[in-house]
Parts: C-alpha cells; sequence; structure tokens
C-alpha cells in the first residue's frame, strides 16, 4: 500500500483530527480505485470533495439538501470510476457526473414544484453568510428556479465555474453551437428576470451600451 | 444616468455567486461526507446506507438487500401490507424533520408525519421525512422497504423519492421496489393512479391500476399488465395529480386504454412494445408527433430502439436522425459506435467511408466489424478512393480471409496487381 493509501486509510473519522488533502497524483488514486474498498473511497472524497460540492453548490443555489446531493454524486462516480482509463481524464469525468447530479435533482424538483402548485419549504441557506447577501442569493437563485435546467447550467457553469466555451460543452454533452445558443439565452432571461428588480439592478447593473 | 437604464451584467451577478458558494465545509461537514460514503462504499447498513444515487447497476458498491415501498389506502379500501408487521405498530422514531432514520434490521421505525398518513421503513431501511404540513409530505428513502397508509380523504398530498425516481400519489394502492443493485423500479398500481418521474423524462409518467411500470437501468420503460386486476373504470375521471405539465416536456406517456373485464391483460400498445413485436412501421406511426421530442429525451435503450425500428421501417431520414441523436447524447458509449455503423450501412460513397472508419476507430474489436471492413471496402470503392480500397481489401483479407467479403476483397486486389 502506498504512503498516501496508508494515510487515509488510518485516517480517523472523529473530529479532533485534521483533514489532510489528497497528496498523491491521479494515476495512484485511480490505482487505488480501482482495487475498490473504503481506503479508495475516502481518497476519492479528500481529493475532489470541494470541487464537487462546488459545482453543485453552484448549479443548486443555497440548499439544505446539498450534503445529499454531494452524496448521491460520490456515489456515482464509485460506482463508474472504472470506466475511467487515464488518470488525466479523471478529473473531467468527476465533474462531469457532479453536473449530471445536479442536473438530475434539478429536474427533480421541477416536478415537484409543478406537483406541488407552489414552492416548497424555502431552502436554508448559509448562517455564515450575512442576511442581505443571503437576501441577495435567494433572489438569484429564485430566478435560475425559473428557467430551464439546461440554460441555468450552461449559465452556472460558463460564468460562475468560469470554463471555456468547449468545457462547458463537453460537460453538458452537447455542441459547441448549442451551447453558445443556451448561454445567450440564459443571460437574457437573466437580465429579464432580475431586471425588475431594482436592488438588484442598483447591485448588479451596468450601463446599457 | 437612472437605473431604468441599467441592465444586469452577468459577469458581475456570477462573481457575487462564486464568492460565497465555494465549496468550502467545515472541517466536521467534511468529514461527516467522508465517513457517509466509506460506509457507502463498504455496504455497512446493509444496502441501506448507500444513498439516494445508488441506482446505476453494477460497480463498486456491493450492495445486498433489494428495496421496496408499499403504499396502501386507508382502510376503506383493500390493504397491502409488505410485512408481518403493519407500520401502524411499529415504534415512532421520534426523529425530527429532515433527520435521517434507519429501522433495526428486523423491526419498523415510524416517521411521525401527522394526520391521515402513517409511514414505516422496515428491516433496515433508511430514510427521512423531508417536507412535513397541512398539505404536503415528503419521504426520501435511501434504501430498503417503507410502507404507508395514505388516507385519501385528508387530502394531503405525499410523494416518495427513492434514487432517481419520485413517486407521488394521493390516496391510492400501489407498490414500488426499488432494488438499488440492478438499477431497477417498479412500479405497480392496483387502484387509483400514479405518477412517477425518472431522471430521463422532463414530465411524469402516468401509470393506471391494473399495470405495471418498470424502469430498467438503462431508463427503458416497460408497462405491463397485471394479472387478475383489473383496471378502473372510472380512473381517467380522477384527476389524482394534480401537476400542471408543460406540453412542450410531458414525458412519453404510457398510459394505456382502461381494459373491460372480460379483456385477457395485455401489454399496453406503446411504441416500444410494437417495435419489439416487430411492427416497425406501426411503432413509427405511433410516435411520429412525438419523434422530435424523443430524439431529445428518450435514454439510450428507447432510442436505440427507436432508430432500429425507423431503420427496419424504411424510414430512413428518420433512422438518420434517431442515429445521429444516439451519436451526439451519447458519445462514447457502445450504442454510439453502433449509430455510427448504421450510418455507414446507410450511408453511400463519402459520408459512408467516414461512418465506417468511425465505428472501427470506436470499436476496433465490435460486433459489426467484420461488416464494416467489408463494407468499407466498397464505399471507398465508390468514393473514387481506389488505393484506399485496396488497402482496406488486404486488412479485411488479413482479418477474415473467409469473410461474406473476401471474395470481392480478392478480385480488388487482383485487379490492383493487373498491369
Amino acid at each position: 500500500m502506498s504512503a498516501n493509501a496508508q494515510r487515509v486509510a488510518a485516517s480517523p473519522s472523529t473530529d479532533n483530527v485534521e483533514v489532510l488533502p489528497w497528496a498523491g497524483d491521479d494515476r495512484e488514486l485511480l490505482e487505488l480505485l480501482r482495487r475498490g474498498g473504503a481506503t479508495s473511497a475516502a481518497a476519492l472524497y479528500d481529493r475532489f470533495a470541494t470541487d464537487v460540492r462546488r459545482v453543485i453548490d453552484r448549479c443548486l443555489g443555497p440548499d439544505r439538501e446539498r450534503d445529499d446531493v454531494v452524496h448521491d454524486a460520490f456515489v456515482q462516480i464509485l460506482r463508474g470510476v472504472a470506466k475511467v482509463r487515464e488518470p488525466a481524464a479523471l478529473r473531467g469525468w468527476v465533474m462531469t457526473v457532479a453536473v449530471n447530479t445536479a442536473r438530475s435533482e434539478l429536474r427533480r424538483r421541477r416536478f415537484r414544484r409543478l406537483w406541488w402548485s407552489s414552492e416548497p419549504a424555502p431552502e436554508s441557506v448559509d448562517d455564515t453568510i450575512d442576511p442581505e447577501q443571503r437576501d441577495l442569493l435567494r433572489r438569484i437563485y429564485g430566478a435560475l428556479d425559473r428557467m430551464d435546467t439546461d440554460l441555468r447550467l450552461a449559465f452556472v457553469l460558463r460564468f460562475v465555474e468560469r470554463h471555456e466555451l468547449t468545457e462547458v460543452a463537453r460537460l453538458t454533452d452537447c455542441s459547441l453551437a448549442t451551447v453558445k445558443r443556451r448561454i445567450s439565452r440564459a443571460v437574457a432571461e437573466l437580465g429579464t428576470r432580475l431586471g425588475d428588480d431594482p436592488e438588484i439592478v442598483a447591485r448588479f447593473g451596468k450601463e446599457a451600451s | 444616468m437612472t437605473e431604468s437604464q441599467r441592465i444586469v451584467d452577468p459577469d458581475t451577478v456570477a462573481d457575487f455567486v462564486g464568492e460565497r458558494l465555494d465549496g468550502s465545509a467545515s472541517r466536521r461537514a467534511h468529514l461527516v461526507g467522508r465517513e457517509r460514503l466509506v460506509r457507502a462504499a463498504e455496504g455497512d447498513l446493509g444496502a441501506r446506507t448507500g444513498a439516494r444515487g445508488l441506482w446505476l447497476g453494477g460497480g463498486v458498491l456491493a450492495l445486498a438487500a433489494a428495496a421496496a415501498v408499499t403504499w396502501f389506502v386507508w382502510p376503506s379500501r383493500a390493504v397491502v401490507v409488505p410485512s408481518e408487521t403493519s407500520p401502524v405498530a411499529a415504534a415512532p422514531s421520534g426523529a425530527l424533520v429532515g433527520e435521517w432514520i434507519q429501522a433495526p434490521s428486523r423491526g419498523v421505525s415510524a416517521l411521525d408525519v401527522g394526520r391521515g398518513a402513517a409511514l414505516a421503513l422496515h428491516d433496515g431501511a433508511r430514510g427521512r421525512v423531508a417536507l412535513v404540513d397541512d398539505a404536503r409530505v415528503v419521504v426520501v428513502l435511501e434504501a430498503g422497504h417503507l410502507a404507508a397508509e395514505v388516507d385519501p380523504k385528508a387530502n394531503r398530498k405525499v410523494a416518495v423519492e427513492a434514487g432517481p425516481y419520485t413517486v407521488a400519489v394521493v390516496g391510492t394502492e400501489f407498490r414500488v421496489d426499488w432494488e438499488p443493485e440492478s438499477g431497477e423500479l417498479a412500479v405497480a398500481v392496483t387502484h387509483g393512479k400514479v405518477q412517477v418521474t425518472t431522471p430521463a423524462s422532463s414530465g411524469p409518467i402516468a401509470v393506471d391500476a391494473g399495470h405495471r411500470l418498470v424502469v430498467d437501468d438503462g431508463g427503458t420503460l416497460s408497462l405491463l399488465a397485471i394479472e387478475g386486476v383489473a383496471a378502473d373504470a372510472e380512473a381517467d375521471d380522477e384527476p389524482v395529480i394534480e401537476a400542471a405539465i408543460e406540453p412542450a416536456i410531458a414525458a412519453p406517456s404510457v398510459r394505456p386504454k382502461p381494459r373491460t373485464p372480460k379483456d385477457e391483460p395485455v401489454t399496453a400498445p406503446t411504441w416500444q412494445s410494437l417495435a419489439k413485436a416487430g411492427k416497425y412501421e406501426a411503432a413509427i406511426t405511433a410516435i411520429d408527433a412525438g419523434f422530435d421530442g424523443a430524439l431529445a429525451s428518450l435514454a439510450v435503450g428507447d432510442l436505440e430502439l427507436l432508430a432500429d425500428a425507423a431503420r427496419l421501417a424504411g424510414r430512413t431520414a428518420k433512422a438518420e436522425a434517431a442515429y445521429l441523436a444516439l451519436r451526439k447524447r451519447f458519445a462514447g458509449t457502445t450504442a454510439a459506435a453502433h449509430a455510427a455503423f448504421q450510418l455507414g450501412r446507410q450511408s453511400s460513397g463519402a459520408a459512408a467511408v467516414k461512418w465506417l472508419k468511425l465505428y472501427l476507430d470506436e470499436a476496433p474489436q465490435g460486433s459489426f466489424a467484420k461488416l464494416a471492413r467489408g463494407r468499407l471496402i466498397g464505399a471507398l470503392t465508390d468514393a473514387g478512393e481506389r488505393r484506399a480500397a485496396v488497402d482496406a481489401a488486404r486488412v479485411y483479407l488479413d482479418s477474415y480471409p473467409d469473410g461474406p467479403h473476401a471474395k470481392v476483397a480478392r478480385a480488388l486486389l487482383e485487379s490492383s496487381s493487373s498491369p
């Protein structure tokens, strides 16, 4: 067992130890994952948890079920990782699964909203964010909630995650032309939906060219 | 400059969001998340810890138990009890909304959701009440067996979320079997009507009484009649679900016509069942109006079925559109490679060359490799690429000296060596 694997295996999951980042490279991690077991699951989580949490956070918005969705994504990653052959492809593949998990969750919620005929109980927001900013986040994601899921993901991946267009296309499994079209529509829709909110315009506005 | 002349800047919005949602978590939250994944990987808590996401078949996680949900209506209707223990008799868990609960390995834990509904986790099942108020109840079932009684008179909407599926109901009688290991969901409706959402569909799928919907790991839908259970004659008049589904995103409906009592149980004539029965033209006619939408929403198995049905019905343009959709939506899969072969087979000249080469690049040892290498000889010849055709013939004979295209290949080699 490599030093990294030993470190992960020995790392107790109690609250009185520091979480050390996965220090190995992706080739070593992939080999560990192919052997399976708890050690590889822990290493996978340590390596990618921040990235997966971040992209799911940004796709869903502040969300009390975030940890469940992140867990779902990692379970799917564990189950499918045998398909990854090249270590260099591991991170991209992990992020694709994370985006797909977020998409499934958004579609599930779309159905929930249709079925309940009204919004479910408001989602909680990280209380480390001050109330004014929490409110702004709620309004922004309120507008995103009313957008088509594909447009929303295109906007988040391009503008918030700052991916290149080709990477957005890869993550969302569509052509470059489709991505461009979706981003264009997303920006227009978001501008319309948020443009009616004077506080939002004051805070995030720019002069029309 | 007034505010009315200002527009929202997407970059500024995105910066604001990005700075506040950066994926950070407390050390404790990280450890909890990691521990949860480790326990799922170990199969600790049986197949039950898993996750809502343990729905892809096969793989790393060894999941032991199949999961099942059974719902039944309040005592005014026949009761379907999935195990010896009634949920009503279960010990209350005392858990709060949002708190994960696991039933004892051989016992029952009740979920307290208030009036008109009694729900209980059975035999190691794990789940939580995600939302409860006067009008609504949402239960998330990670894995295992959940039983419920729902009183339709209480007028509360109840939904259970299992893996990627949501089963929604207001007073009905049905049973859901959720097997995370195989990724298969089965919903059998004995009274009333339910609606099921899947990741592959944009809207819910209605299932009426007397029918059983099975969704496999690949998202393929099958609707079967349940022996000895009559369809509700009034089912179509009872709007159990009040969802306002947008027509543009409505899921493919698999609702069959109600049967008369003297009818034998039959499989509903969905386009899938017609295609599988070899009635390709009828299958394509059945889905004709929703064909374009199906290209964008069907799961890979159904899309392959649709493409093959169109090809075998002689509907070349539709077949091409379906194979191209497979290439686009499921790039890198075996289905996409097969689509390349079929596109090559129904093309000619340079287009055929392109697709056949693509197939051979993607699946050099694939099930159509022999045919593709043989057809490539003819396609290259048709495209005027004689030298490449000769090379292809040589490759073919090296691999398949007795193959169906061997005669053509030898003739080409002989003619190319003639002065």
